[in-house]
């Protein structure tokens, strides 16, 4: 408690080898979520996580604490692996809004479907949209971070979030009204 | 608890766990690459 991530870093480099285990304790639980909200399950969200931590590991020298924070650093890596994993997946249908299911029960099996097709539909959003709302809604970053991390500026970040936002609202709107 | 569905689902995302063993396992194949850097 209470060392930064750059003093970890440090000392990893210095072959300190418990101190990246404090690293990936650290934000393991953060990247893994990020992963899991862009890639939709949880077996490619392990291996992607595994994958950072160890590219992060391979190359800790090469991170320039004046250029991005720790954090910032790993979620960058996370992303790039994660786009490229899709692009490999990819194309992933959009799930026909018509087709959701009733926003309103209170049944648990139709709440589940709900948020199964939420997933799905949160899986077919464009990848920057999807990747700046997971970041902003899921991992409650700050905007200026996320900019960072998606390499863009803040204006675009926010328009991302918030087309995302609009997308996934709008499924629950078409439902309910379906509903009625 | 909120009852609108999306704030629920919001919820339950954030509140995704990482798998138990994970660290174990990403520390194990830094010990791995550990190894073969002294080993070099």
């Amino acid at each position: 408690v209470g060392i930064d991530d750059r003093e970890l870093v440090r000392r990893a480099l210095a072959g300190k080898t418990n101190d990246f285990r404090a690293i990936v304790d650290r934000h393991q639980l953060s990247l893994f979520r990020f992963a899991f909200g862009l890639l939709g399950n949880r077996e490619d969200a392990e291996d992607v996580t595994q994958e950072v931590f160890l590219a992060a590991f391979v190359n800790l020298s090469s991170y320039d604490s004046t250029r991005a924070t720790f954090s910032t650093w790993l979620f960058t890596i996370t992303r790039n692996r994660c786009i490229n994993l899709l692009k490999r997946k990819r194309p992933i249908i959009l799930t026909d809004p018509n087709s959701i299911a009733d926003g309103t029960s209170t049944d648990p099996i139709v709440r589940q479907e709900l948020s199964q097709q939420l997933d799905c539909a949160l899986a077919a959003l464009p990848v920057e949209q999807c990747s700046a709302f997971v970041l902003a809604e899921i991992e409650e970053l700050p905007y200026a971070e996320i900019a960072q991390i998606e390499r863009t500026s803040l204006g675009t970040v926010k328009s991302r979030i918030y087309r995302g936002k609009q997308r996934l609202q709008s499924l629950f709107e078409s439902a309910m009204k379906e509903s009625k | 608890m909120t009852d609108n569905p999306y704030e629920q689902w919001l919820a339950e995302r954030r509140q995704v766990s990482a798998p138990a063993k994970l660290a174990d396992y990403i520390m194990s194949q830094v010990a791995n690459i550990e190894r073969q850097r002294r080993d070099i």
